[in-house]
């Protein structure tokens, strides 16, 4: 019972999504129950998020209980997740004017983007020693990364009309066609595993083999 | 030669320095690099056009703090657009971060004149990716029942008629990875026909081009901020991305300079190897 009753839950809810996709409306009740089941998806995720944080509470506990020469950080991290609970329930959706909203300007955003654009950095540094052309297909691959980054930017008009035309047609024809081919063959995977889920074939969602 | 060899034993500080420069420069002292307006830029634009005053357009705000700088831009000039020509814009959130970047829009419009309820409403987020989405476009009071200010969707003038994500008569969605075209396009698209344009982070715009090559996507914002400068050049409000514009164009040059650099190097580094083995 302890298999067969979830894969019977998973066969009845994903034949049901299925046949609510393909009828569109017509059946009301089925329509109904299957943005109930859709909704409970998005209730499930939600209690996701919360795991998450509890899993990182009890993670970065056990490290202060430990004494690890890290500690301050999960101390940092902690006050961190209360300022911003604290103040984020006092913010009820405004944007403007309020402490989460200063917090999340003033320091999330920042630091957030930071991260993100010191990677620039590393790139500068790689197209120094990594991006070399130490074959054919390497070669190919450079060449056309060149065009693009020049073609990209406004810059590749000024040096020649020659560069946005040749960007234009390196991602509209190769890029379109392998693109395609890998939508195409990673739908038709999606299809098989979602058919194995319903029949209950694949059981890794329950912690099966 | 001996100059190549410096540039190859240089520390990699000066490098990042050097690039600084070429960032920073324009910045301060801009050149003003013309900017053409892309097909699928002018595609996106299109679509916001054709739009009468008083129609609905669903913005979607899908992205992250880190592609927040790439997007933000995007969906800003996008949404000026469509309420300069009196549409009327309802905000939602499938990535926690972007229920921020809605607020503040919406805020910063509200502030600028805009009725909130009437020209412009924010749902708020709502967790669960490509499930949620697929319960928002079949009904999308069973997935927000209250938005940011707690009130049911359905007690404002704006979602007059407004069932499912099919009632819009534009989608324009905003993302730096998971939701983003392709589930939209599976969930929505396919299912109630609306037209979907979406704006994307750079490395993301390759990827989605065939979605707009078949028609799935009216338009694709594909290029980051540069797209986001090409809106903003078309629709003749010019912001922060066409600001940013010279800065990238010098970036980009540096990086390129630098591969040819290593290349050379490694050229004449091997033809020597060589040279040295015979």
């Amino acid at each position: 019972m302890k298999k067969e009753v979830p894969i019977g839950i998973g066969f009845l809810v994903g034949v049901l999504i299925v046949f609510e996709y393909f009828l569109k409306g017509l059946w009301p009740a089925v329509s109904k129950t299957a943005t109930d089941a859709q909704n409970w998806g998005s209730v499930i995720s939600a209690f996701a998020m919360g795991l998450a944080a509890a899993n990182l509470i009890v993670i970065h506990g056990r490290r202060i209980k430990q004494k690890h020469p890290d500690a301050w950080m999960s101390w940092l991290l902690f006050a961190g997740i209360l300022v911003m609970t604290i103040t984020g329930f006092y913010a009820k959706g405004t944007a403007g004017g309020n402490t989460f909203s200063f917090l999340f300007d003033g320091l999330y955003l920042p630091l957030g983007t930071a991260m993100f654009s010191i990677m620039v950095f590393f790139i500068a540094s790689a197209a120094r020693r990594a991006f070399r052309a130490r074959n054919i297909d390497a070669a190919f691959l450079l060449v056309a990364g060149v065009i693009v980054m020049i073609g990209n930017a406004p810059v590749g008009k000024l040096i020649s009309p020659w560069f946005p035309s040749a960007t234009s047609w390196l991602i509209s024809f190769p890029n379109v066609a392998g693109n395609r081919a890998i939508m195409i063959g990673a739908a038709l995977g999606m299809v098989l595993t979602g058919f194995r889920v319903i029949v209950g074939i694949d059981r890794s969602y329950f912690g099966g083999e | 030669m001996n100059i190549l060899k410096r540039f190859g034993e240089m520390d990699r500080r000066w490098l990042y320095v050097i690039l600084l420069v070429m960032v920073v420069f324009p910045l301060l002292r801009p050149i003003g690099i013309p900017i053409d307006v892309s097909s699928s830029t002018a595609k996106f634009v299109a679509s916001v056009d054709r739009l009468q005053a008083g129609d609905r357009m669903l913005l979607v705000f899908d992205y992250s703090i880190g592609g927040g700088p790439d997007v933000d831009p995007q969906a800003q000039v996008v949404l000026a657009h469509a309420l300069s020509k009196g549409v009327r814009v309802v905000e939602v959130a499938f990535v926690d971060t972007g229920l921020n970047y809605a607020t503040k829009a919406c805020d910063l419009w509200v502030s600028k004149g805009k009725v909130y309820g009437t020209d412009i409403l924010n749902l708020g987020y709502a967790p669960g990716v490509e499930t949620a989405i697929s319960a928002f476009g079949q009904n999308i009071e069973a997935i927000f029942v209250r938005d940011v200010n707690g009130k049911a969707p359905s007690s404002y003038p704006i979602m007059e008629g407004i069932k499912t994500a099919g009632d819009f008569k534009l989608i324009a969605e905003f993302a730096t990875g998971i939701p983003g075209p392709a589930e939209w396009i599976r969930q929505v698209v396919t299912r109630y026909k609306v037209p979907l344009a979406c704006g994307v982070v750079s490395v993301m715009g390759p990827q989605n081009a065939p979605y707009l090559q078949s028609g799935q996507l009216v338009g694709l914002l594909g290029g980051g901020l540069k797209s986001a400068a090409e809106y903003e050049i078309a629709v003749k409000m010019p912001g922060a991305a066409t600001a940013a514009m010279d800065a990238q164009s010098l970036g980009h040059l540096t990086i390129v300079v630098f591969v040819i650099l290593g290349n050379i190097l490694f050229l004449v580094e091997r033809r020597e190897q060589k040279a040295k083995k015979a």
